[in-house]
């Protein structure tokens, strides 16, 4: 597995570990009358941010547009023996 | 010379669309704080709507979200007839849109007043709150997005716009979509 995604899983998983529902106290939840509710606000509505972040992402990548055509790798790269007599 | 801060890049997004779709997201999770806070309340046990409120008008609202759905088709179609340069068609139903979007506003503004006579107020109780608060809100974004309507077709009619000047047009779509998409949410939520 890349570097990279270790990383993004660790601090996507950090980030949820620290967040107020996960540690509330099963008791609590189950008391409250608007038990239905709050699991329902959090299932309908958890998706929304992760929809949004794609949208933004898949905008971005849409509006980009080559401006010129792709070059080769060996055009790119300075000879290292620019000077052949 | 140096070049203008909003100038837009050929192959790139424009800055004034990236800013849109991001304030447009903001506005998302704005709504989807209010809706999740409704829905906490809505789904319980104890009887929705609160007994002793009055009735909200589901058969004019009905109509009106119609309007509204309406409005939203007129504006997919104008920007279509200004893609295919059809400039005339195009600022027949932008002028459309904007008299369906207020004809929406002003209907919900009376029955507003109805429901404010009948006793449902922002303080009566929670769910006059949550009405307010939710219908409100969404009201407040159709008048904004109603301001740029009619900026953007004052522009229109001045013929400021072509097939190849439509970033206004496109971003005042976008945004309208918006607002018409959010409200059969809330409508299904709030009246039914």
């Amino acid at each position: 597995m890349n570097s990279w995604l270790k990383r993004f899983i660790v601090t996507v998983g950090c980030q949820l570990l620290t967040v107020d529902w996960v540690w509330a106290c099963p008791r609590c939840v189950d008391a409250t009358p608007y038990k239905l509710g709050l699991q329902l606000a959090v299932v309908v509505l958890l998706p929304v941010p992760f929809a949004c972040a794609y949208w933004v992402y898949r905008s971005i990548r849409d509006a980009e547009e080559p401006s010129s055509p792709a070059q080769p790798a060996s055009s790119l790269t300075p000879s290292l023996n620019p000077v052949q007599e | 010379m140096a070049a203008p801060i909003f100038e837009t890049i050929p192959g790139r997004m424009p800055p004034a669309k990236l800013g849109l779709i991001l304030f447009i997201v903001a506005e998302i999770m704005f709504f989807s704080g209010l809706i999740s806070s409704f829905m906490v309340f809505r789904f319980n046990p104890v009887q929705w709507p609160p007994p002793g409120q009055p009735r909200l008008p589901l058969e004019v609202t009905s109509v009106n979200t119609f309007i509204l759905l309406l409005s939203g088709f007129t504006m997919h179609r104008a920007f279509q007839a200004l893609k295919a340069s059809q400039e005339a068609l195009f600022r027949n139903l932008l002028t459309v849109t904007a008299v369906l979007g207020s004809v929406f506003l002003l209907v919900q503004g009376f029955e507003w007043l109805r429901l404010l006579h009948f006793g449902l107020t922002l303080h009566a109780s929670i769910f006059g709150g949550f009405f307010y608060c939710l219908v409100g809100t969404h009201a407040l974004h159709v008048t904004g997005g109603l301001v740029a309507l009619l900026w953007v077709l004052n522009r229109a009619w001045k013929g400021a716009y072509d097939s190849k000047r439509a970033l206004g047009v496109e971003l005042c779509r976008m945004y309208w979509f918006f607002v018409v998409g959010l409200w059969p949410l809330l409508f299904l939520l709030v009246y039914l």
